[in-house]
Formats: C-alpha cells, sequence, structure tokens
C-alpha cells in the first residue's frame, strides 16, 4: 500500500467514524481541530488504524498537533516495519 | 452480555452473580479460593436463568489479574465483558495503633489496587463498543470512617474518589462508573459482630440481606441507569445519611 492509498483510505474512515464531511479534510488537517479528537477518541482511532492497515499506533504518533498527513506518514512507516519482517 | 463480579464466590458477591443473571448478564465469577463456593455461585447462577464462568485469579496480584483477562479475552475474540462488579475484598480490623503493615497493605492491595488490576485491562473494549458499567463495592467505613477500620476505610474512600474520576472520564462513551456503600449486611463480614445491639443504632431497626445490595446492583448495572455516574449510593437502613 503506498502512501497515497493509505491517505485515500484514513480520510474516508476518519470522516465516517467522527461523523464529518470527507472534504472537510486535507493533507494540513489537524485532526484535534477538524475531527475534535480529545484524549479519549485516541482509543478510537487507535482501533480504526488497527482496523484498516493491521498496525498499531502507539501515543506518541498521536497528540493535538496531529495532521492527517503526519498520521499518514505514521501508518506507512509501520506498515513497512511490519512489511519488512 | 458479559459481567464479571470479583469476589463472586460467596456473600454480597453471589447474590450479586445471581442478580446479574436474573438480568440476562452471563457471569463471569471471579474468586481467590473457596472453588465449591464458586461452583456453587455457578449453579445458583444457572438456575436464575443464565449461565456462567469461573476465572479464579487474585486480583491483588497485577499480572495474575492480566494474565487471566487477556487469557479471557484471547478465548473470546468476538465479545467483552460489558459490566465489572469490583466487588472483592477484605477486613482486617484494629486500631491504627496496634495494626500491622501487613494489615494495612492486604486491605489496600485488594481493594484498591484490585480495582485498577481489574478494570485498566477492561476499559479499553467498553470505550471501543461504547457502553459499559462499572460498579464498585465500597462502604459506609469509606464515606464515615470507622473506628477499627482506618485501612478499610482509607481503601473504600479511595475506591469512592477513583469511582468519581473514572466517571468524568469515561461519561461521553457510555460507561458508567458508580459505587454502592452497603451498612451492615447479613455476611460473613459482619457474623462475628453484635447484631442485636447494633440494630438498635439502624434507623430501619435490622440488618439487610445481600439480595438487597445485589438488586441496587443490577440496577446500576441495567441499561436503565444510564444517566447515573459517578454516585455513591448508599444501602443502609437510614444509618448514615
Amino acid at each position: 500500500m503506498d502512501k497515497k492509498d493509505i491517505y485515500d483510505r484514513l480520510r474516508k474512515a476518519l470522516a465516517e467514524e467522527f461523523e464529518t464531511d470527507e472534504n472537510r479534510l486535507d493533507e494540513s488537517s489537524i485532526l484535534a481541530d477538524v475531527l475534535e479528537i480529545d484524549s479519549l477518541d485516541v482509543v478510537d482511532l487507535v482501533v480504526l488504524v488497527q482496523e484498516n492497515f493491521g498496525v498499531k499506533l502507539s501515543k506518541k504518533n498521536i497528540d493535538k498537533n496531529t495532521t492527517l498527513d503526519s498520521l499518514c506518514q505514521s501508518i506507512f512507516a509501520l506498515t513497512e516495519t511490519t512489511e519488512q519482517k | 452480555m458479559y459481567a464479571l463480579v470479583t469476589g463472586g464466590s460467596r456473600g454480597l458477591g453471589r447474590a450479586v452473580c445471581v442478580a446479574l443473571a436474573r438480568d440476562g448478564y452471563t457471569v463471569i465469577i471471579n474468586y481467590r479460593k473457596g472453588q465449591a463456593e464458586a461452583e456453587e455461585t455457578l449453579r445458583l447462577v444457572r438456575e436464575a436463568g443464565s449461565d456462567g464462568e469461573l476465572l479464579p485469579f487474585d486480583v491483588a496480584d497485577a499480572e495474575q489479574s492480566r494474565q487471566a483477562l487477556e487469557g479471557w479475552m484471547a478465548a473470546h475474540p468476538k465479545e467483552y465483558i460489558a459490566c465489572i462488579v469490583n466487588n472483592a475484598g477484605i477486613r482486617k480490623d484494629n486500631l491504627m495503633v496496634f495494626m500491622e503493615a501487613a494489615d494495612w497493605s492486604s486491605v489496600l492491595n485488594i481493594t484498591l489496587n484490585g480495582f485498577y488490576n481489574v478494570t485498566q485491562p477492561l476499559l479499553k473494549s467498553m470505550l471501543i463498543k461504547k457502553w459499559g458499567r462499572i460498579v464498585n463495592m465500597v462502604s459506609l467505613s469509606g464515606l464515615k470512617g470507622l473506628p477499627g477500620q482506618t485501612n478499610y476505610s482509607a481503601s473504600k474512600g479511595g475506591l469512592i474518589a477513583a469511582t468519581k474520576a473514572l466517571a468524568q472520564e469515561v461519561a461521553r462513551k457510555g460507561v458508567t462508573v458508580n459505587a454502592v456503600a452497603p451498612g451492615f449486611i447479613h455476611s460473613d463480614m459482619t457474623k462475628d459482630l453484635d447484631e442485636a445491639e447494633l440494630k438498635k443504632t439502624i434507623p430501619a431497626g435490622r440488618f439487610g440481606d445481600p439480595e438487597e445490595v445485589a438488586d441496587l446492583v443490577a440496577f446500576l448495572a441495567s441499561k436503565k441507569s444510564a444517566y447515573i455516574t459517578g454516585e455513591v449510593v448508599s444501602i443502609n437502613g437510614g444509618l448514615y445519611t
């Protein structure tokens, strides 16, 4: 899966899970602002990523400044590591 | 739906298991020792029209608790424990001036660390499913403080504070956290007390029965109590209001 695939799938999944319009999300969107994700919602985000990409984010991958793009980078890095194993 | 009752083999825990079974929960009966009693609880759960299973482990032991609960989750990948009743507890009463360190720490370990050891590994599933019920068995002793029970009062008082804090953390996810504070209830824990003398101090004029406490727990574990969270509900015949 390349970065573009991850981006598209993640954008769609986030919009569904957090009940917003996909068009409100772009690469620079800060998740905490656009999706109103707080610290407790991180659980939902971790599960969403695990279900869609089969990798487990750790808490250090997500903070109040996490953007859609930076989350994609984290997922991409994790999928690469998993594939290498 | 599954409910886990710690210290479920006898006394209040057993009554809670039966009440939850009557309300349709499949009951996981935790106990540390006393398998025969736990099996009797399981028989009563089945008699009440539901089913259950035994899950022995020591709630005071973090590693043992985690292994047992993760083992359960691995064996039930499509299910989750929707309700936890943190009921396991012991009393080691003594005046503070005579209290051994071991009696202080064992009471706190079971009640307070036990709450963490059991609740923490199971909480994530409740948040993901956006539905859960946590009921903590506390005591009048944790509200008022009772002489000769500094350790027990501290453990129950701590659990009351934890109840209130966690309730606020998880309310938005459909998970409620409440505490039940019994006064004098007929059980092994009160069998050595002078009932005739003590009941004179209770406005209702009697000790309570385990089934009365269990019905309250079952209500807090039900869908009907969705808007009650962070509460400590006393059940003490008017002894302390």
